[in-house]
């Protein structure tokens, strides 16, 4: 322990915190559990999860990056202590469908990094700064990233014994499973679990939060308040009245239908993405069943029309399946962290759940606050910068995201041409792109806006060159030479991952315990 | 540059001398120009060659890569095995570094190059990591567990690694290549160098032939035949900082089981080298004149070598180390020993012998024999000559025996290059050695993983007592994760005994 920090024991050693955590989604329970572990050494906090009997949770993020990997490792979980027992599947990556072109060739994965990706990573860019400069041949991202041969193959990411590599996953889940699993082990770690209903959020002359009325009539004061509420937004949003800002002007879907369908023969670990006529759907295989959703824009889509449209992708029949509606919007909160309160999850932001970014935020929101409020010795000293920040990294997700539609070349419906015509483009996402397309560097300016953090510039260089988005491709320069290069050093990294994908066994064994 | 460069008319490449260097310059310039021109060499089949270079860097399997020669070919013909890397023993006195491994590096490493360098920063910040190089690079891991550097085919991963080879069968074998692929051999003892009024050679001759050419390429060795009539460029000495000017050479038969690493041994005049060789085992103890005779010299080595009485071959050779101040003069290239020497320490003659030769072929493709090429080849193989130096240098000025005057003389001396003292001082300013080296321009002969090696193998720390414990708890797990990698990685590699050479039945090549 370094001094810094056990000045500031001694220092509040006297002083007891409260901290209550109100609602009992994905998003609170890992804010409890993180909270419990890392300051289970400061015996004065003590935590409180309020959440309501009433209430539901949404529960339909099903899948992660290797961020939820990072949290079970960080609160001592092994994969087999809780993957079995919330339905979970390995990811390694995402699979996109159609978002460029809609024609049969029209797909890439953007994958999870692996350690021995970076063998290859001098020829990867290579080939894409070749293309980007006009010269001609054939590049796909699947070729060098060793997740897209063994979701290719149906291999877990989880090598033999006897391969020194480790291979970056996330997984796929059930997400009321997760939320089970979570709520019970921060009650084993000493969280205290109050079920009530909140009436009423009590202010006191600064503006703080001072107490809550619950449903059972008692009050339950506390010095600090996360807020992990949904989309209500009751404390930070209602009480404290932080305004939310919208991301609609370039992110139009707000509706999503759900649906579960039977267990897939074959479990690759990935996310199949597949654009729609009016937005896209997702496939995400559990070992239990297999979960799917079409996100779509409402003002370019009926209920009814939406349903139909997926239940004709997925081959149901249309009277006996269990479809469920929900609505969202998408933004974020204007501060996240304001007065006596953080919020986290979908109190504090909403951004479509292409790339499974939603727990990554909420992680990270949870981290960094834990990281200012303990530095600021429990106080509010710290706000500012942690506001800053935070936006920052989701507005560069936003980005992200945004880019999917804004770089796609289908024109086939009223939906993607407003996609692909508005000019609501961030000026970060304008000057990358004017970058990337001037075959000029673009990773000072990904670091410089934070969203390296969690799109760094090989997910750009994986979108770019997935969507075949390169300057000068009419005018490509095509001699023999160069496009030998490029078969050559397709042939040569292939046989290099395939070679390294036969360490890895197939994703149903492990998944059994085989 | 693999496509054959016509040059504007046929020319004809003289190459003076039958030592490695001549050789692999026949062997090379046929390559690149022997289509449409004509390269000969001369030799003079009464002067023997110096022949004792026996070790080699990963250059060397370069060269024969890119001729595409297959170690199945020219390994047995040259006795030769392959080389991990250089184990320097008994250089330091400082605690836990009895010796240290310099490995040639693998890709593997760069797993854990960054907890190395760290951890070699926070022991000169004085806590208490591991900082031993031994454990950071996979062909030290080979070499213990006495393996070799070949990796079974369904390893995707390679390592790199020199060889240890027969330098006189070397030779051979790069003739019968060379003569096979249209070289004229002419054996005549030149005397004579002609020049016209530009001062560019036009013909060399001995008593009895006149051979006229467009290019000439020096490799007569220590005597510099063409040079010095022609041009006699300076020498520029580094006997001020390298004292070891002489060597005593002997083999001995192969010891079992096989190794597959260099020997350096510090002696008491300097160092020996242990080379083995698949049919014997050739040994040197390189020293100073200046602390020691050459009998004395051979009775040491003798003695450790455990053959006092034994009815030997001994070689004693004289070393002249330094460089030319130009090695590319007019029509003329200065090549191998001709061209300079260091002490065959880290194994780099062969080493900059490719280098100049690669150089020296892309400048004649690129643009002719032009002044500006030459002046920006010169400074490069100047500089890589003295940075190898410096390397070498360090070796001695890190140094902690004291057991003789010799030891204390080179570990005092302060004749250090601008380059080196910069190094040194960043180290003990607790820096990372990066930007010094960049600044100073010496990656073109050490990597800072190598400078890291040499520096903390020798132990270059604050003491030992006074180091502050880091966390004990992740030092230990984190070096448990850093040697289960390699162990890892290791297991796929064959034992050095079942093959010698990529191709047998096990490893295909």
């Amino acid at each position: 322990m370094t001094s810094i920090q056990s000045g500031l024991l001694a220092q509040h050693s006297q002083v007891r915190r409260h901290i209550v955590i109100v609602g009992g989604g994905t998003a609170g329970w890992m804010a409890a559990n993180l909270m419990a572990i890392k300051w289970a050494k400061y015996p004065y906090i003590n935590i409180s999860l309020i959440e309501s009997a009433d209430i539901g949770i949404i529960g339909v993020g099903e899948g992660s990056t290797p961020q939820l990997k990072a949290f079970f490792d960080s609160i001592g979980i092994a994969d087999k202590e809780w993957m079995s027992a919330c339905n979970a599947s390995y990811k390694v990556g995402i699979n996109f469908e159609n978002w460029s072109t809609n024609t049969n060739e029209d797909r890439y994965f953007h994958p999870f990094f692996s350690d021995v990706d970076r063998y290859v990573k001098p020829e990867f860019d290579n080939s894409v700064n070749s293309k980007r400069s006009g010269i001609a041949g054939h590049l796909t991202p699947n070729t060098f990233f060793l997740g897209a041969y063994l979701s290719e193959q149906a291999k877990s990411p989880i090598p033999s014994d006897d391969f020194p590599f480790e291979v970056h996953y996330g997984y796929h889940f059930d997400s009321h499973l997760l939320g089970k699993f979570l709520k019970e082990l921060a009650i084993k770690r000493g969280v205290n679990h109050i079920v009530a209903t909140v009436n009423k959020v009590n202010l006191n002359a600064r503006g703080n939060i001072s107490s809550l009325t619950l449903s059972n009539g008692k009050t339950r004061k506390g010095d600090f308040f996360v807020d992990s509420s949904g989309f209500k937004g009751l404390l930070l949003q209602q009480a404290l009245k932080v305004p939310f800002d919208s991301f609609k002007s370039n992110l139009f879907n707000d509706r999503a239908i759900v649906v579960a369908t039977p267990t897939m023969k074959t479990l690759k670990p990935e996310t199949r993405s597949i654009a729609m006529k009016n937005g896209w759907r997702w496939q995400i295989p559990l070992p239990g069943r297999t979960g799917n959703g079409y996100v779509y824009s409402s003002a370019h889509c009926s209920k009814t029309d939406a349903e139909k449209e997926l239940i004709a992708a997925l081959n149901l029949k249309s009277d006996d399946q269990a479809l469920r509606q929900i609505e969202f919007k998408s933004g974020q909160v204007r501060q996240h962290w304001s007065h006596n309160c953080v919020a986290i999850g979908l109190s504090q932001s909403f951004i479509e759940p292409l790339e499974a970014t939603s727990l990554d935020i909420v992680q990270d929101t949870i981290l960094n606050f834990m990281a200012a409020y303990q530095t600021g010795g429990f106080s509010n000293q710290n706000r500012h910068t942690f506001n800053a920040r935070t936006s920052l990294r989701i507005e560069g997700v936003r980005d992200y995201i945004v880019a999917h539609y804004v770089m796609s070349k289908r024109r086939d419906t009223q939906y993607w041409r407003d996609n692909t015509s508005h000019q609501n483009w961030s000026p970060l996402l304008s000057n990358l792109y004017d970058r990337w397309m001037q075959n000029l560097d673009i990773s000072e300016l990904l670091n410089k806006h934070e969203i390296g953090t969690y799109f760094p510039e090989v997910s750009w260089q994986c979108l770019f060159s997935g969507y075949q988005v390169f300057a000068n491709t009419q005018k490509n320069i095509s001699n023999i030479s160069t496009s030998k290069t490029f078969e050559h050093t397709n042939a040569a990294v292939r046989d290099f991952m395939h070679k390294c994908s036969r360490y890895h066994k197939p994703h149903h064994a492990v998944l059994l315990g085989a | 540059m693999d496509i054959t460069k016509i040059l504007p008319q046929e020319e004809t490449f003289v190459i003076l001398g039958g030592g490695t260097a001549g050789w692999m310059a026949a062997i090379k310039l046929l390559k690149h120009f022997g289509k449409n021109n004509k390269v000969m060499l001369v030799e003079s089949a009464s002067v023997p060659t110096i022949g004792a270079g026996e070790g080699s860097t990963p250059q060397l399997k370069h060269f024969f890569d890119n001729l595409s020669i297959s170690e199945q070919e020219w390994m047995p013909a040259c006795n030769a095995s392959y080389k991990l890397g250089i184990k320097f023993e008994g250089w330091s006195t400082q605690r836990g570094v009895a010796s240290y491994f310099h490995p040639f590096p693998s890709q593997l490493d760069t797993k854990y190059s960054d907890t190395f360098l760290q951890h070699t920063q926070w022991r000169r910040k004085g806590l208490d990591v591991e900082a031993h190089p031994d454990a950071f690079f996979l062909n030290n891991y080979l070499m213990s567990d006495g393996l070799s550097p070949q990796a079974n085919i369904t390893f995707p991963f390679t390592t790199n690694y020199g060889y240890h080879f027969d330098a006189t069968k070397l030779a051979a074998f790069l003739k019968s290549k060379a003569i096979e692929n249209g070289l004229e051999y002419i054996n005549e003892h030149i005397e004579h160098v002609e020049q016209d009024q530009f001062g560019n050679v036009v013909a060399i001759s001995s008593q009895q032939r006149r051979i006229e050419g467009s290019h000439f390429i020096d490799c007569s060795g220590f005597k510099r035949t063409i040079n010095k009539q022609a041009f006699d460029t300076p020498f520029h000495s580094y006997s001020d900082s390298l004292l070891n000017d002489a060597a005593v050479t002997v083999s001995t038969p192969i010891s079992e089981p096989s190794i597959n690493y260099t020997r350096s041994i510090a002696m008491d005049y300097g160092w020996m080298w242990q080379i083995p060789l698949t049919q014997r085992v050739g040994n040197g103890y390189v020293y100073s004149k200046r602390f020691c005779t050459a009998e004395q010299a051979e009775l040491e080595l003798r003695k450790k070598l455990g053959i006092r009485h034994t009815q030997v071959n001994f070689k004693h050779i004289n070393m002249k180390v330094g460089r030319l101040t130009e090695h590319w003069t007019q029509n003329c290239l200065t090549l191998g020993l001709s061209q300079g020497f260091i002490e065959p320490l880290e194994a780099t003659a062969l080493h900059v012998i490719i280098e100049t030769l690669d150089d020296y072929i892309r400048c004649i493709s690129e643009g002719g024999q032009l002044d500006s090429n030459r002046r920006v080849f010169n400074t490069k193989i100047n500089h890589k000559f003295d940075s190898i130096r410096d390397y070498i240098v360090a070796h001695y000025k890190l140094n902690s025996n004291t057991h003789t005057n010799y030891w204390s003389t080179v570990a005092n001396s302060n004749v250090l290059s601008k380059s080196l003292h910069a190094v040194l001082s960043a180290w003990m300013a607790g820096e990372r050695l990066l930007p010094t080296l960049k600044e100073h321009g010496m990656l073109n002969a050490y990597s800072e993983a190598s400078w890291n090696c040499l520096l903390s193998g020798y132990g270059i720390f604050p003491d030992a007592s006074q180091l502050k414990p880091l966390d004990e708890h992740v030092n230990e797990q984190k070096m448990r994760e850093v040697t289960t990698f390699y162990d890892k990685c290791a297991a796929h590699f064959a034992p050095n005994s079942s093959t010698h050479i990529r191709g047998s039945k096990f490893y295909a090549s």
